[in-house]
């Protein structure tokens, strides 16, 4: 008697549960979609609230975050290429004129 | 129950797991809205492998990334009852469930319910408004019993939330206006508080907060743009916040966590002593300080008036702060009454809890000790207010604590005694000509003090009596006016003891003591004691004094004719230095510091009121002509 009913539940286990993964899936896609409806309801009147506000001010949030802008990474380059360039003849200025300064 | 879920398989199991493990009976509904994160595959069936799992589960599968608000909105919509929104990135611990729902159903202006954290600005511990990593934080260690229920805070924090159904019921769920998320929480809480509700930090539930895991580098942008909204639509918002942060009730359960997992941070305020040992309040801020740089348990430092005072503590090894440092501290003690205003609104502008000792209350009762009426007043005000303010207060006898209690009603006074130092080697001086047998009177010549009786005593008697002390410089202050009587001045500390020691006895016939020091001094080095029977002295002194029912020259001067018999003058003695063996600074300082501890983990809601208001009054941290918005 009880390895017959052992049997028979392990028989029909995995068709049931397999009907029972697939209902609670249908009922979640069901509440799911009754979420919806009642999160844009609700969404509706909580925006309602503020019809007529003001959009905060627009000034750009980006800076800083990403790549800077082009004209900065031009301009970074191109004091980076004269530094490189005329290092030398800098460095040589600068060493003359503390040379004539000093008594 | 609502968690929204975007990205981290591993971490997201692990925050549903430690749900169902740790939340019992009250679970209820758990709804699990997968917002197509990166690991979409992967999230979805480990979620679908628990919803089948367990019958509490829901699980609602966004077709589209559709961002933080949408997800939570969508989840709490289908509540029904109370709703918690709980972050994937989190481990709740036992018990949390049930303290939010407790806390949320024990006042009817309760909206929101936030618990602690390790990573949560106003409801982090143990660092108020700075995360620590969940390690640093052992929940099991942390006792948190004795703290107030809940506190008031300005906004609740979206890791987790318990959110009323009422409420939401009232003002309707996250604004969408707040697109994919931050700041929604801030907002959704100055909905209801304009309601005239209110959000609750839950001090004794605790989730950690494993960190920032949903937007990555969009969080700044994001965070930017939602922060402009909020205080475009409510300009008070960060001014609100700041003044929550500055007030004592942010950091209580800070302070409570730090006190559980380590050693509390105390500074011991000992800036009103210009000099060590000049007076007896003086002479027990030192002490205090000295013993207690002794104790384990403690992170001391001291707070010092000046340079001589700064290196005296640090040749003793104890770190010592200035007045205008404004490092924060768990404790901090100021053992001393508090004179002057500018004094009040430095010690409760502090972070850290305030301890006082009201040594007693002559300056309070006696007209004529502080010099000026207006003085007088002020300082019967500054009283009443301080003592209501500090979290602890501490009398030095039972007599004080009775004076105090009966003439402020107040609740908890703690009663630490002070101690005394074993005699030290006693240097002769011959520059005060004490060549004849002397009784002694030690200490300021302030009415109180009651030094013609003394003096008409002696007289009586016909011995000798000499004064040695500090003079109060009151208006016809005893050691100025023509007294007739031997004034030694104001001895020098080291020629203290030679004084003392070569008395017949010392005479003590002040009238109001906190506690009575030179006595136990006296006894200290052998000398008979003789004082009155009213305030501190009897329960100082004990059996090892004559203490005097009758407060007459006459008997005084009986007293001290008797001291002078050997036998009677042996036994006083004998018993004098019995005494002051259960007078130790050790003592005092492990009292003291059981004081701090109490204070602390537990305290009083009433006077973390009256500390915040008193901090508004005095540092003008308030905002005059405050009016109502129309």
């Amino acid at each position: 008697m009880v390895n017959k009913a052992k049997r028979g539940v392990a028989v029909d286990s995995s068709g049931l549960s397999k009907r029972l993964n697939e209902a609670l899936a249908e009922r979640d896609a069901a509440l799911a979609q009754v979420a919806d409806l009642r999160a844009q309801l609700d969404n509706t009147r909580v925006s309602a609230q503020r019809v007529g506000e003001q959009a905060p001010p627009a000034y750009p949030v980006s800076a800083g975050l990403g790549a800077p802008p082009l004209r900065y990474v031009l301009v970074d380059q191109a004091n980076e290429t004269v530094k490189s360039l005329l290092g030398p003849l800098h460095r040589a200025v600068k060493s003359l004129a503390s040379g004539l300064k000093s008594p | 129950m609502v968690v929204p879920v975007y990205a981290d398989v591993a971490m997201t199991r692990a925050c549903v797991e430690s749900v169902l493990a740790c939340s019992g009976e009250a679970l209820g509904l758990l709804i699990i809205v997968d917002d197509c994160g990166p690991e979409r595959e992967a999230m979805v069936a480990m979620l679908r492998a628990l919803r089948d799992e367990h019958a509490c589960i829901r699980l609602l599968e966004n077709e589209t990334n559709q961002g933080f608000v949408t997800s939570v909105n969508r989840g709490i919509s289908l509540r029904a009852r109370d709703v918690v929104i709980l972050n994937s990135d989190t481990r709740v611990t036992e018990g949390w469930l049930g303290e939010l729902l407790e806390v949320a159903a024990s006042n009817e202006r309760i909206g929101a319910v936030c618990p602690l954290s390790n990573n949560a600005t106003l409801c982090s511990v143990p660092e108020l408004g700075r995360g620590v990593p969940p390690k640093a934080v052992d929940v099991s260690k942390l006792e948190l019993e004795g703290l107030p229920r809940w506190t008031e805070v300005p906004t609740g924090v979206g890791f987790c939330m318990l959110l009323r159904d009422q409420m939401l019921k009232l003002v309707g769920g996250f604004d969408p206006a707040y697109g994919r998320g931050y700041n929604e929480e801030n907002d959704w809480c100055q909905r209801i508080q304009a309601l005239g509700f209110v959000v609750a930090r839950a001090n004794r539930a605790f989730v950690y907060h494993l960190g920032q895991v949903s937007f990555g580098s969009e969080r700044n942008a994001l965070d930017v743009i939602n922060a402009r909204r909020l205080h475009a639509r409510y300009p008070h918002y960060l001014e609100q916040n700041r003044s929550f942060e500055a007030g004592p009730h942010a950091r209580v359960a800070a302070i409570a966590a730090r006190r559980s997992l380590g050693k509390l941070k105390v500074c011991v305020d000992v800036s009103h002593v210009v000099a060590p040992r000049i007076h007896g309040t003086a002479a027990y801020a030192v002490s205090l300080v000295e013993a207690m740089a002794e104790l384990e348990a403690v992170d001391l430092t001291a707070r010092v008036a000046n340079e001589a005072m700064g290196q005296y503590f640090l040749e003793r090894g104890v770190p010592i702060v200035d007045r205008s440092d404004g490092r924060e501290f768990d404790v901090v003690h100021h053992p001393s009454q508090v004179y002057e205003k500018a004094e009040a609104a430095r010690l409760f502008s502090a972070a850290g809890h305030v301890v006082l000792t009201w040594q007693d209350l002559i300056a309070y009762r006696s007209p004529s000790a502080l010099k000026e009426w207006q003085r007088v007043e002020t300082f019967r005000a500054l009283t009443w207010a301080c003592l209501q303010a500090a979290q602890g207060i501490i009398a030095i006898s039972e007599s004080a604590k009775r004076d105090l209690v009966e003439t402020f009603g107040l609740g908890q006074v703690d009663v630490v005694h002070l101690g005394v130092e074993a005699p030290t080697v006693v240097t002769p001086t011959t520059k005060y000509e004490l060549t004849k047998p002397y009784f002694l009177v030690l200490g300021s010549d302030y009415p109180h003090k009651n030094l013609h009786f003394a003096l008409e005593a002696a007289r009586f008697a016909g011995v000798e009596v000499v004064f040695a002390g500090p003079p109060s410089r009151v208006s016809g202050a005893f050691f100025s006016a023509s007294s007739g009587a031997r004034y030694l001045g104001e001895l020098p500390a080291e020629d203290v003891g030679f004084v003392l020691q070569g008395a017949q006895g010392l005479i003590f016939p002040s009238t109001y003591e906190g506690f009575g020091l030179p006595m136990l001094e006296a006894m200290a080095l052998g000398v008979p004691v003789i004082a009155l029977g009213v305030s501190a002295m009897p329960e100082v002194a004990g059996r090892a004094a004559v203490i005097l029912d009758q407060w007459s020259p006459g008997a005084l001067a009986h007293a001290m004719k008797s001291v002078l018999v050997p036998a009677t003058r042996a036994e006083l003695v004998a018993r004098g230095l019995e005494r002051v063996k259960t007078f130790t600074w050790r003592q005092t300082a492990e009292r003291t510091l059981a004081v701090y501890d109490r204070v602390a983990s537990s305290p009083s809601s009433a006077s973390l009121r009256a500390r915040d208001a008193l901090r508004i009054l005095l540092t003008g941290d308030g905002h005059e002509g405050l009016k109502l918005r129309r």
